[in-house]
C-alpha cells in the first residue's frame, strides 16, 4: 500500500543517513564519459532503495531509474542527493519522470555553484592560507598543512552534511533555502580572501628572495617582474608548465651570468 | 654509470613516495575530496616523509598554483598538479647536489609526468565506461553487490595509475637526474637557486589571471602592504 510519509516524520533514521553521506564519498570513484557520476549516485542511494524496495523487479526499475546522465560537483551532489531521497520516501506517480526532471534541474546550477565556490574560491584559499604561512614560516610548515586541511574541511563537510540534510526534509523546496544561502555572493567574498592571501603570498616569497644571496632588495624585483611576466606571458596564450620552464631558463642563465 | 647503492636509494624512495603519493593522490577524483592531495598538503606531508620538508614546502609552493585557471573544457585535460608536486619532491633523489639545484633539475621532469598524469585520468574516465556498463547489466540481473564491487574497482584503478606512473617517473628519472647532476659544474648552481626562489611567482601570475577583476586586484594590493607591513616591523624584531 502506498504510504504518503507525514510532516514531522524523520526522513531516515540517523545511521542511514550517516551510511549514505559516507558512500557519497565515493560518487566519483567510477567517474566515466558516458554517464558522469550516475553510478557513484546509485551507490550513494542504495541504503534507501534497500529500505523501500525489496523485489528485485522494483529493483531493477530503480536501476534504470538513476542509471541516467548525472553530473555535478560532488559535494553538492549531496543536497540532490537528500532531495532525490527524499522523493523516494514519498513514492509519488510519475517517479522516473520527477527524479529526471530533479536531476537535470539541479545538476546544472549546483554544478556550476560548487565549481566556482569550492574549486575556484575556497581550496585556492585554503592553499594560500598554507602558501602564506610556509613563505613566512618554512619550518613549521605541517601547522600550515593542518591549518589549511582545518579551514577547507569545516566547509567541505558544511556541504556534504547539511545540504543532505537540507535536501531530505525540504525536497523540491531546498531551493529555496539555497537561494537564501547567497553563496554566488559568498564565492565572489572567498574569492576576495582568496586574492588578499595571494597578495601576502606574494610578499612572503619576496622576503624569502631577499634573504638569498643576490642582491638583496634585486632579487625581490626578480620575483615581482617574474610574475608580470608570467600573467602577459599566460595571457598571449602559453600554457603555465611551458611558462614555468621559459621563467626558470631564464632564471638559471641570469643567476649564472650575475654570480 | 651509477653505483648499486644510488640505484638501491632510487628505488627505495620510489616506492615509498610511488605508495604514499598514489593514496594521496585518491583523494584528488576517487574518495572525498578532502584537500590532502593538493600540494600544499600532499607535497608538504610527502616532504616530511622523505626527510626533506623543505622540498616538499618549495613544490607545494611552485605547483599549489600553477594551474589553477586550467578546466577541462573538451578534449583539453589539465596537468595533474597533485602528481606534479608529489612527482618532483620524489624525483629530487639521492644526489650530492644543493638543494635548489635538485628541485629545479626534478621539476623538469616533474612537469611531463603531471601532463600524463592528466591524460592517464582520461583513459581511466575511458574505461570506467565499462565498468559501468557491466555493473549495470549486474544490478539489473538481480545483483546488488555489483554497485559495491565497481566502486572498488575505480577506487583501484584511480590508485593502480598513480602508483605505477610515480614508480616508473621517480626510479627512472631519479637514477637520470642523479646522473645528470653530476656533469653540471657548481658554477651553474647560484642560477638554479634564483631558478628556485623565483619558481613560485608562475603560480603567482596563473592565480592573478584567474582572480583578474577590479576588487580581487584592490584585495591583492591590500594583502601585499599588510604583508610587507608585517614583514618590515619583523625584521625589526629581530
Amino acid at each position: 500500500m502506498k504510504r504518503t510519509r507525514q510532516q514531522g516524520d524523520p526522513p531516515l533514521p540517523r545511521r542511514t543517513r550517516a551510511e549514505m553521506i559516507i558512500r557519497s564519498l565515493f560518487i566519483q570513484a567510477t567517474n566515466n564519459f558516458e554517464r558522469m557520476l550516475s553510478l557513484g549516485f546509485l551507490f550513494a542511494l542504495w541504503p534507501v532503495v534497500k529500505r523501500l524496495y525489496r523485489t528485485p523487479e522494483k529493483r531493477r526499475e530503480v536501476v534504470i531509474r538513476h542509471l541516467s546522465f548525472f553530473n555535478t560537483q560532488p559535494y553538492f551532489a549531496n543536497c540532490i542527493l537528500g532531495v532525490v531521497a527524499h522523493v523516494e520516501l514519498d513514492r509519488g506517480e510519475n517517479l522516473n519522470v520527477e527524479v529526471a526532471n530533479i536531476k537535470n534541474a539541479m545538476m546544472g546550477a549546483l554544478g556550476a555553484l560548487g565549481d566556482d565556490l569550492f574549486w575556484t574560491g575556497l581550496m585556492p584559499a585554503a592553499a594560500l592560507l598554507a602558501l602564506v604561512f610556509y613563505g613566512a614560516l618554512p619550518g613549521y610548515a605541517l601547522v600550515g598543512a593542518i591549518s589549511a586541511l582545518v579551514v577547507y574541511n569545516v566547509f567541505h563537510f558544511w556541504a556534504r552534511i547539511k545540504l543532505f540534510n537540507v535536501g531530505l526534509r525540504l525536497g523540491r523546496r531546498v531551493t529555496s533555502y539555497l537561494k537564501m544561502l547567497r553563496l554566488p555572493r559568498f564565492a565572489v567574498s572567498v574569492k576576495v580572501v582568496a586574492s588578499f592571501l595571494l597578495g601576502a603570498f606574494t610578499v612572503a616569497v619576496m622576503w624569502r628572495a631577499i634573504q638569498t644571496g643576490f642582491g638583496g632588495f634585486g632579487a625581490a624585483a626578480a620575483v615581482g617582474g617574474a610574475v608580470l611576466a608570467s600573467v602577459v606571458v599566460q595571457s598571449l596564450g602559453v600554457k603555465p608548465g611551458l611558462c614555468w620552464y621559459l621563467v626558470a631558463a631564464a632564471a638559471t642563465v641570469v643567476g649564472v651570468l650575475t654570480a | 654509470m651509477l653505483e648499486g647503492f644510488v640505484l638501491l636509494a632510487c628505488a627505495e624512495r620510489a616506492i615509498c613516495v610511488a605508495f604514499v603519493g598514489a593514496l594521496l593522490g585518491l583523494d584528488n577524483i576517487a574518495i572525498g575530496q578532502f584537500m590532502l592531495a593538493q600540494p600544499a598538503v600532499g607535497a608538504v606531508l610527502v616532504g616530511y616523509m622523505v626527510g626533506e620538508p623543505l622540498l616538499g614546502v618549495w613544490a607545494a609552493l611552485t605547483f599549489q598554483l600553477l594551474w589553477l585557471g586550467q578546466i577541462p573544457v573538451g578534449a583539453y585535460v589539465p596537468p595533474s598538479a597533485p602528481i606534479t608536486a608529489i612527482a618532483a619532491v620524489g624525483l629530487a633523489g639521492p644526489s650530492a647536489a644543493p638543494l635548489p639545484a635538485r628541485a629545479v633539475a626534478a621539476a623538469f621532469l616533474a612537469i611531463p609526468v603531471g601532463v600524463l598524469a592528466g591524460k592517464l585520468d582520461f583513459w581511466i574516465k575511458s574505461r570506467n565506461v565499462g565498468i559501468l556498463h557491466r555493473s549495470e547489466n549486474d544490478l539489473l540481473d538481480g545483483r546488488p553487490l555489483a554497485l559495491g564491487g565497481a566502486v572498488i574497482k575505480g577506487v583501484a584503478n584511480f590508485f593502480l595509475k598513480d602508483f605505477f606512473l610515480l614508480l616508473v617517473a621517480i626510479f627512472v628519472g631519479s637514477a637520470l637526474l642523479t646522473l645528470a647532476l653530476r656533469h653540471i659544474t657548481p658554477g651553474w648552481y647560484p642560477g638554479l637557486e634564483l631558478a628556485f626562489v623565483i619558481s613560485p611567482a608562475v603560480g603567482i601570475g596563473a592565480a592573478l589571471k584567474v582572480y583578474w577583476k577590479a576588487r580581487n586586484l584592490a584585495a591583492f594590493g591590500v594583502g601585499a602592504v599588510v604583508a610587507a607591513a608585517v614583514a618590515f616591523i619583523f625584521s625589526f624584531l629581530i
